[in-house]
């Protein structure tokens, strides 16, 4: 049915200064008192056939970049260059034909499934969304799908509450394929899962990839799902991609003072190397009004003067590494 | 013994169905010690506590059977008076979402304060010194500062420490920690669990926590409980349960996990969902979803098989393996 893309050279989805200000209002007037800058220019790519974890705490903007992508939202600057053509300053008319190309699955696939339409309804509109116009054409493609993620086809006549969490991510799953997309932004799909339920949806969605060629950007707070899943690693913080590299890199050679503070908070599930981890002190800041220079200062062991005068750049330490600090680069 | 549930039987009587929420669990607590209790949604980890505390919704809910024995003490048999001197005091409670046990419209010191007062008979000042004291113990920064604020004006980790605070009020023997980090960051979730290793320390006091993240158990857990389906499949010191694991279930739950290593391969899976409580199979819960399941496993319900030093696991198949 879906045809496997062939994995030409250049990234699918090529996001180049990404930027995403919400104003906040206060008051009666309600005149805007600061902005946050949740995306505040970002560069990523996305490569056919293959997977870009995003990390970082509660907040950080991860979703935003998801939503942006997706033309959910529009952005305040940046181009998001799909198979080379910017769909930034689209209209969402222009963007129509591409809609069906790029697919979200989120955390709870409730909210995204209507509770009053039939399971087979929900992913039938799909299909009526590609143009396939004969009901009996669109039956057995729900039984194929619904197949694909395991699950029996006959729920196709029941309703979205009468199935488990991990049944509902499997219909969330099946809903996005039906399609046909290249690209799937996966917002935490895993995180409200058990641990046996979150790694067989871990396989089912490593498993469609490689048959379908699928290309995902997974969104996760959990460093060690986004470990397993990923090809390459973006690590943000307050709206900023502190360090981006292949995932190998990235888990082995660490650069960023941040980077290194969230590997270390993950508790290892070997009571052999329990450690009175060098804990990162303080809050996760707000994206509101940051101060100038880089964003980590505030909670940075390393932070010196000139980290707070300006703006961080971008190092590129090695054709697959890149980090936003000065000091480690 | 400070804290010992026995053959605790509870179970939800609606719609016309029974759900053997708990089938009769054992577990308990020694002095000092921090014990986990772990397992997936709807084992029934939270229906224990409630049971333990006396604050389980009956009905639906009914102790069909057990004890829960505190310093020897069944639990059961004191009535709602008798409980109030112990609930909060010298059993303290601290659960997922602090916003929901904390009051809205009163401050900060207001809460920890009454939870002061309501057990001891100190003067407002010495009150307040001790709630600033405790607030220190908990790391938040200056907390005479803090005093005055209101819960949402606080951070999810903040509002934490202030639960932990207000747990740690009456000097309890045993802290409750009900999925105390399941709704932080990482980053905040590694200054909890320090925070509950020093104060360990520091107050000999037993901790029982609950969650469902191993990671969390390999690193706080002296021991640790593994439940499912309202039994417990295996228990025993954190070394042996995580080195060595005895159950199909506790083995399966290990080789799940991702991480980067794996990457490539596909993961281990457990097929198939935890059994909804008002539908349990018969014999073993586990057989279902089970790699070694045999012909008895389908009609008897195991034993607990013991592998010596306290690890001790409810699968005789592979016991006699
Ligand atoms: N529509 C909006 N209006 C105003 N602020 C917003 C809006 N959407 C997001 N934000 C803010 O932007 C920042 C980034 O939010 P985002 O949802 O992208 O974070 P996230 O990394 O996905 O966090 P989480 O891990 O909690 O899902 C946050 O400070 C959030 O409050
Ligand atoms: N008020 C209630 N009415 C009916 N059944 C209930 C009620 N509370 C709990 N149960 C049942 O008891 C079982 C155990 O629930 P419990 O809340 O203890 O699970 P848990 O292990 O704490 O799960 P979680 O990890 O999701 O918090 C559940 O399967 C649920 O069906
Ligand atoms: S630029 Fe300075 S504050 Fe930022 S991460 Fe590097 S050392 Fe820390
Ligand atoms: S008793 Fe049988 S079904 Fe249960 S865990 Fe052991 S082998 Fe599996
Ligand atoms: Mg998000
Ligand atoms: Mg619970």
């Amino acid at each position: 049915m879906i045809e496997k893309n062939n994995s030409s050279d250049g990234p699918l989805l090529k996001v180049k200064g990404l930027r995403k200000h919400f104003p906040v209002r206060r008051g009666f007037l309600q005149r805007i008192k600061g902005w946050v800058k949740a995306v505040d220019g970002v560069d990523v790519d996305i490569f056919r056939g293959r997977t870009l974890g995003l990390v970082g705490e509660s907040g950080c903007g991860k979703s935003t970049i998801g939503r942006l992508i997706l033309k959910l939202l529009e952005p305040n600057e940046g181009k998001i260059l799909y198979k080379g053509r910017d769909i930034s300053g689209m209209t969402q008319n222009e963007v129509k034909p591409l809609r069906k190309e790029m697919q979200i699955i989120f955390q709870d696939p409730f909210g995204s499934l209507n509770p009053r339409m039939t399971v087979g309804q929900s992913i039938e509109e799909g299909l009526r969304t590609l143009g396939v116009k004969n009901h009996g054409e669109r039956k057995v493609r729900v039984s194929q799908l619904l197949e694909m993620v395991g699950i029996a086809p006959e729920a196709a006549d029941f309703y979205p509450h009468e199935f488990s969490g991990g049944q509902r991510q499997r219909i969330g799953i099946a809903r996005a394929l039906s399609v046909e997309p290249s690209l799937i932004v996966c917002d935490e799909p895993v995180s409200a899962l058990d641990v046996s339920i979150q790694s067989q949806i871990i396989n089912l969605l490593k498993e469609l990839q490689n048959r379908l060629g699928l290309c995902y950007l997974f969104i996760s707070h959990d460093l060690n799902v986004v470990g397993y899943m990923s090809d390459t690693v973006a690590v943000m913080y307050l709206g900023h991609i502190m360090e981006y590299a292949a995932a190998d890199e990235l888990y082995d050679h660490p650069l960023h003072p941040y980077t290194l503070a969230l590997l270390s908070a993950v508790p290892s599930p070997d009571p052999d190397h329990r450690r009175a981890q060098p804990v990162l002190m303080g809050d996760v800041p707000s994206a509101l009004n940051p101060p100038p220079g880089c964003k980590f200062q505030g909670r940075c062991p390393l932070v010196e003067d000139r980290c707070r005068r300006k703006e961080i750049e971008v190092y590129q330490v090695s054709p697959e590494h890149q980090v936003r600090c000065w000091k480690v680069a | 013994m400070m804290l010992s549930i026995q053959d605790l039987k509870v179970y939800f009587f609606s719609d016309g169905r029974v759900a053997r929420a708990l089938d009769g669990v054992s577990y308990e607590a020694r002095k000092g010690e921090t014990v986990c209790l772990v397992g997936e949604s709807g084992c029934g980890k939270t229906v224990s506590v409630l049971t333990i505390l006396r604050i389980l919704p009956q009905p639906p809910g009914r102790i069909m059977g057990g004890k829960v024995l505190f310093n020897g003490q069944n639990l059961l048999d004191l009535n709602e008076e008798e409980m109030q001197k112990i609930r909060g005091r010298r059993i303290a409670m601290i659960f997922q979402e602090p916003m929901t046990s904390l009051n809205p419209v009163f401050t900060i010191e207001d809460q920890i304060e009454e939870a002061i007062l309501v057990h001891e008979k100190v003067d407002i000042e010495e009150a307040r010194q001790r709630c600033i004291q405790l607030l220190k113990d908990v790391g938040i920064p200056s907390p005479e500062e803090r005093l005055r604020d209101y819960p949402h004006q606080l951070s999810g980790g903040q509002r934490q420490r202030v639960m932990i605070a207000m747990a740690l009020a009456c000097n309890p023997e045993i802290v409750i920690a009900d999925e105390p980090t399941t709704a932080l960051d990482v980053t905040i979730q590694a200054q909890i669990l320090n925070l509950f290793r020093e104060l360990k320390q520091k107050r000999e006091m037993s901790l029982l926590y609950i969650t469902h993240d191993l990671g969390v158990v390999a690193n706080i857990a002296d021991r640790v409980y593994v439940m499912y389906a309202g039994v417990i499949a295996e228990q025993g010191e954190v070394a042996h349960i995580f080195h060595h694991p005895r159950h199909p279930y506790t083995q399966g739950l290990l080789a799940s996990l991702p991480n980067r290593v794996k990457r490539g391969k596909t993961l281990h899976s457990i097929p198939g969902t935890v059994p909804n409580p008002a539908y349990k199979p018969e014999g073993c819960p586990f057989h279902p979803r089970c790699p070694d399941v045999i012909g008895t496993c389908r009609v008897q319900f195991p034993e607990m098989c013991d592998y010596g030093g306290g690890h001790l696991s409810r699968c005789p198949v592979l016991y006699e393996r």
